[in-house]
């Protein structure tokens, strides 16, 4: 199971599933490790993404385990999806 | 005729004269400003301030004191060419020569007409009126129109576009003006919306005042957003060097500021034909659930689509309320530090004189001579020094001022 949890600077942890992840490396030098996470679009959950919390602290779990731990980069919308950019 | 944006300036340079000192542009001098005097003649007495009239001089420096003997008139250099010259009683010699100047409008409005952009400016004229901006500075570089413009603008925070009503305004635009258009959620195609944490910034540090002189911006205002207790302090220079005061950095840095001190949403899309006629820079407004922009947008670029019959649209809006902007710290240059010296007849002493450029004493500053010191001066702000008569490296320091490194020969 595929989880992504934010915790903005000030406010509490929100957790959401998510669909799949991408383009997860760890460059030897370099740039930071970095994934992209996509979500369905959600209505309970849709203003949370309307004005994101860029800059908090987010984590991707994978069955429990964390993938990685870094700030919420960056956020695109479509119709139907959210893509969530993760910079750790 | 219409001159294409990516030709460069018509800026001369003072290889147009038989004898010049150095290659240089001559410069355009815009509103008030400080400015290097270019070398006319052999005398070293007669300099040109500017490549046009001027409409004052208000003052003229050698190594940052004022001096009094000097005038100023215009007239025509050896090529006919309308010029602006500074004439002295005597040659400075080795000091460093200034003048303040009175220049063009420095209305943004009249300096985008200098360069050639358009007559039809008389919106944007009075919008800078009412905002009471008003820049300074001059055009010492080559470059092209284009760039001269995007530098004009950039100064008062703005945008421009020969697509968009009275060709240039303040970004964003006035909350008087116009929606365009609506655009609910069945009024748009392939939709995107795109933000980034490297768009945020909550901190923003403004240099402005530059002095083409001394070649630095003279003073700092630093504006801070209530919304870094959301996204961190995220830090960004703006260089503002033709604004001259702290109330027009201010003005223009908060605006800046509210606009991007929070989440951008960057938007494209696509809609019908009908909205071949929205100008860039004009509002829009989106509404709809999947819509994180729930009112007014500003368009930032669109395709017409001549031919396919798809208008595209990249638009952008905040994410959020508008952040509180508060005046987190204002900071200036200080002054150059200037010193005055005389020689002692018939010894190997030197008996320095300190002051500031305002002339005032520096008591108790302190002296090193070749790299061995400090001596301090006295309470009246002299200090007697033994050198063997030469070339001697003299650095002065004074509480509150910058060190000060100069050649004396005795």
């Amino acid at each position: 199971m595929l989880m992504l949890t934010v915790t903005p600077l000030s406010g509490e942890t929100h957790r959401y599933s998510a669909r799949s992840v991408s383009g997860f490396h760890r460059p030897l030098n370099g740039e930071a490790a970095s994934l992209t996470v996509t979500l369905d679009r959600d209505p309970d959950t849709d203003a949370d993404w309307f004005a994101p919390a860029l800059g908090a602290e987010a984590t991707v779990y994978l069955d429990g385990d964390a993938l990685i731990n870094g700030v919420l980069a960056r956020v695109q919308l479509d119709r139907t999806t959210i893509t969530v950019g993760i910079e750790g | 005729m219409i001159a294409p944006l990516s030709d460069p300036l018509p800026l001369r340079a003072t290889t147009v004269w038989p004898d010049y000192e150095t290659e240089a542009v001559i410069p355009w001098v815009f509103g008030r400003a400080r400015v290097t005097p270019l070398r006319y003649d052999v005398s070293g007495r007669r300099y040109v301030l500017a490549d046009h009239a001027l409409a004052g001089v208000d003052g003229v420096t050698l190594d940052d004191l004022q001096i009094a003997g000097w005038g100023f008139n215009n007239g025509a250099d050896s090529t006919g060419h309308a010029c602006a010259f500074l004439e002295l009683a005597e040659p400075p010699g080795t000091k460093k020569l200034a003048a303040t100047v009175r220049g063009l409008s420095g209305n943004p409005a009249d300096i985008l007409a200098a360069l050639g952009v358009r007559d039809d400016l008389q919106e944007f004229r009075l919008a800078m009126n009412q905002a009471g901006l008003t820049l300074g500075g001059a055009l010492t570089q080559t470059m092209t129109r284009r760039a001269a413009i995007q530098f004009v603008i950039d100064q008062i925070g703005g945008c421009w576009s020969a697509g968009m009503p009275g060709y240039a305004a303040l970004f964003p635009p006035s909350a008087a003006d116009p929606t365009w258009a609506t655009f609910g959620a069945l009024d748009r195609g392939d939709v995107s919306f795109e933000c980034a944490l490297g768009d945020v910034v909550t901190r923003l540090v403004i240099p402005f005042d530059f002095d083409d002189s001394a070649g630095k911006n003279q003073q700092t205002v630093t504006l801070l957003a209530a919304s870094a207790s959301d996204y961190g302090e995220r830090s960004f220079t703006l260089i503002l060097p033709w604004v001259k005061t702290a109330r027009e950095a201010a003005a223009v840095g908060q605006r800046w500021l509210e606009w991007r001190a929070r989440p951008l949403w960057m938007l494209t899309f696509s809609a019908g034909p009908d909205a071949r006629t929205i100008p860039p820079g004009g509002w829009i407004v989106l509404s709809g659930a999947d819509s994180p922009i729930q009112g007014r947008a500003v368009v930032m670029d669109i395709d017409p689509g001549i031919g396919s019959g798809v208008v595209k649209i990249a638009a952008q809006a905040p994410a959020g309320a508008m952040p509180v902007i508060t005046i987190a710290g204002t900071g200036q240059v200080l002054p150059a530090l200037v010193t005055a010296y005389q020689l002692q007849q018939g010894v190997d002493t030197l008996t320095l004189t300190l002051t500031d450029a305002a002339g005032s004493l520096l008591p108790f500053a302190q002296v090193w001579i070749d790299d061995v010191g400090p001596q301090t001066a006295d309470g009246s702000a002299t200090l007697t020094l033994s050198a063997p008569p030469g070339r001697h490296t003299l650095r002065v320091e004074a509480p509150g001022k910058n060190p000060f490194t100069t050649e004396i020969e005795f």
